[in-house]
């Protein structure tokens, strides 16, 4: 009885199949069908991309750290080989007595041809009221107020690293290192603490410095250490603290 | 879309696989940096230990160099018009006491017997420079006026050269000699103080001027009856830093320490924090007393600081 229904509709489907939904509803109905493929197709493509997306961001971080890297061990230490030592201008801090310009003018006298020298002093009077015969205090003072400042542009770099190398007072020097620790993620600055290191002629300065840049894995410090062993005018003291560091020093960290 | 797939996988697979082995690196090079740690402290009780013996034998030699002086002994004063400049001492004397004059007077004495034997002579270094105090030291006055050096001419040191300077002189001390080490006591000054020394202990007391010092080896004590309105730096490589002063106080702390330890009156527990900036040193400790005003720096690598307010 059931087959005999089944073919008859079967046969008469499109004579007996008269009836029309109502418009609104069969509207309704199509536009939740499409919203489902809609919904469908997007999952699947986000899907797709995020993956793809989160694969190329991890290696693009990844990439971008080990460029990082190796730019941090391969800086462009530019003006790291610079260092010039000048006792003339140590001379002449001691002795001026006027301002900023006068230590310029002794400078120019002597043919002093160290242009960072110059220009450090120039900015620092310009920028920081810096009197640098005024006194040791003085000095001090300006210095710390750098101390703030993240990022120090290069003028005043080239600044600290004037003074550290050259102030007559080793606790204005400290000041200058103290400054200088604190910008150490900078790797320029940590490279040319490695070189200003060897030629530093303050006994407390380079020990400091020596302590300071031990932990900074600078790929240059232990061939700067040996220097430092090896050169019989450096202190006996910092000579023993480098070579007990030189002993030490894990090979893995070079 | 398989193939799409399994391609971002793999690479998913290469940037962790790279990661991992970038973490082992880093724990790698922790632990190295750890045993570096290890190996620089028990260093550096060696040396504080070795240190403590040349102090102890550095004594000895004292007491028994005043010892052997007894009481055959004369009195030396010398006497230099000087009111007002920049003094410069190339020697270590026991004591610099400012006072309220015009001269710069040196008392000192020498051997009896000594005496007798250069009754005549004129002592003189290496270099052909004589002494013109009589009690082995060169006073020489710079081509610029108000520059006065006084600079010792026996390498082992002038011991027991009291001073009095007037006030107002600014005061430049630079002394590296291992034989004088003997502690130096600055009073009574209120013009500025520079002082550089190697081995010798440094105190000052009632100084209101501005004032910065490092002994290398040496401990620096500081006592201020006021409250101190200059720029002070005391600095010590191995030795004690101490400071004494007035809890009324208006200055900018900045204490450190690298293998020392940092003492502090409770009552500034809390007010004084580790410097964000400074990643590199170990202690770190900066803040402002009753608003804050002068800088005031007190540094040890290797010694202790204690900071004491009354």
């Amino acid at each position: 009885m059931d087959d005999r229904l089944k073919s008859i509709i079967a046969l008469g489907r499109d004579q007996l199949d008269t009836a029309v939904p109502n418009p609104a509803v069969y509207g309704r109905i199509l536009k939740e069908l499409e919203g489902r493929k809609r919904k469908k197709r997007m999952v699947r493509m986000f899907t797709a991309v995020s993956l793809t997306g989160i694969a190329a961001v991890l290696l693009i971080g990844f990439f971008v750290s080990v460029f990082e890297k190796h730019q941090e061990n391969h800086p462009e230490a530019a003006g790291a080989n610079n260092i010039i030592r000048k006792p003339v201008i140590k001379q002449t801090i001691i002795d001026s007595s006027g301002t900023v310009d006068h230590v310029i003018a002794e400078a120019d006298k002597l043919n002093y041809q160290n242009e960072n020298a110059v220009r450090f002093l120039t900015h620092l009077k310009q920028e920081y009221a810096f009197q640098i015969s005024a006194s040791p205090s003085k000095r001090l003072t300006s210095i710390y107020a750098l101390e703030s400042q993240h990022k120090v542009d290069k003028a005043v770099e080239d600044a600290l690293f004037e003074v550290l190398n050259n102030d007559p007072n080793a606790n204005v020097r400290m000041a200058a290192l103290d400054v200088l620790s604190a910008k150490m993620h900078d790797a320029a600055i940590r490279k040319r603490l490695v070189y200003t290191m060897v030629n530093q002629d303050e006994p407390m300065v380079q020990l400091m410095m020596i302590q300071l840049l031990s932990n900074a894995r600078e790929s240059d410090f232990i061939e700067k250490l040996g220097q430092i062993i090896n050169d019989s005018h450096t202190d006996v003291e910092v000579r023993e603290e480098a070579r007990f560091l030189f002993a030490q020093y894990p090979k893995n960290l070079n | 879309m398989k193939k799409l797939m399994s391609f971002v996988f793999m690479l998913l697979f290469v940037s962790i696989s790279l990661f991992a082995q970038e973490s082992v690196e880093q724990k790698k090079i922790k632990e190295a940096q750890k045993q570096l740690e290890e190996a620089k402290v028990d260093h550096y009780k060696k040396l504080n230990e070795a240190l403590k013996m040349v102090g102890a034998r550095a004594d000895v030699g004292n007491v028994k160099r005043k010892a052997f002086r007894g009481d055959n002994v004369q009195a030396v004063t010398y006497t230099i018009p000087f009111a007002t400049g920049i003094l410069e001492l190339n020697f270590a004397p026991d004591s610099i006491e400012g006072y309220d004059g015009k001269e710069i007077i040196l008392k000192s004495w020498v051997e009896k017997e000594d005496q007798e034997l250069v009754d005549g002579l004129v002592l003189v270094n290496s270099n052909g420079v004589a002494d013109n105090t009589g009690m082995g030291l060169r006073v020489e006055k710079k081509e610029k006026d108000g520059f006065l050096s006084i600079s010792e001419l026996d390498t082992y040191g002038v011991p027991g050269v009291k001073m009095m300077v007037p006030q107002s002189v600014k005061l430049i001390l630079k002394y590296n000699s291992t034989y004088q080490n003997e502690k130096i006591t600055l009073i009574n000054l209120k013009s500025e103080i520079d002082v550089a020394v190697r081995f010798n202990p440094v105190v000052i007391k009632k100084i209101s001027g501005p004032t910065t010092i490092n002994s290398m080896y040496g401990k620096i004590d500081a006592f201020f009856e006021a409250e101190p309105t200059k720029p002070v730096s005391l600095i010590s490589s191995y030795g004690d830093v101490s400071v004494n002063m007035p809890s009324t106080s208006k200055v900018d702390l900045n204490i450190k320490t690298t293998w020392g330890k940092i003492y502090i009156p409770q009552s500034l527990v809390g007010k004084l924090q580790k410097d964000a900036n400074s990643k590199e040193n170990k202690e770190q400790l900066k803040g402002s007393l009753n608003g804050g005003g002068n800088l005031f720096v007190l540094s040890s690598a290797w010694g202790k600081i204690f900071l004491r307010l009354k």
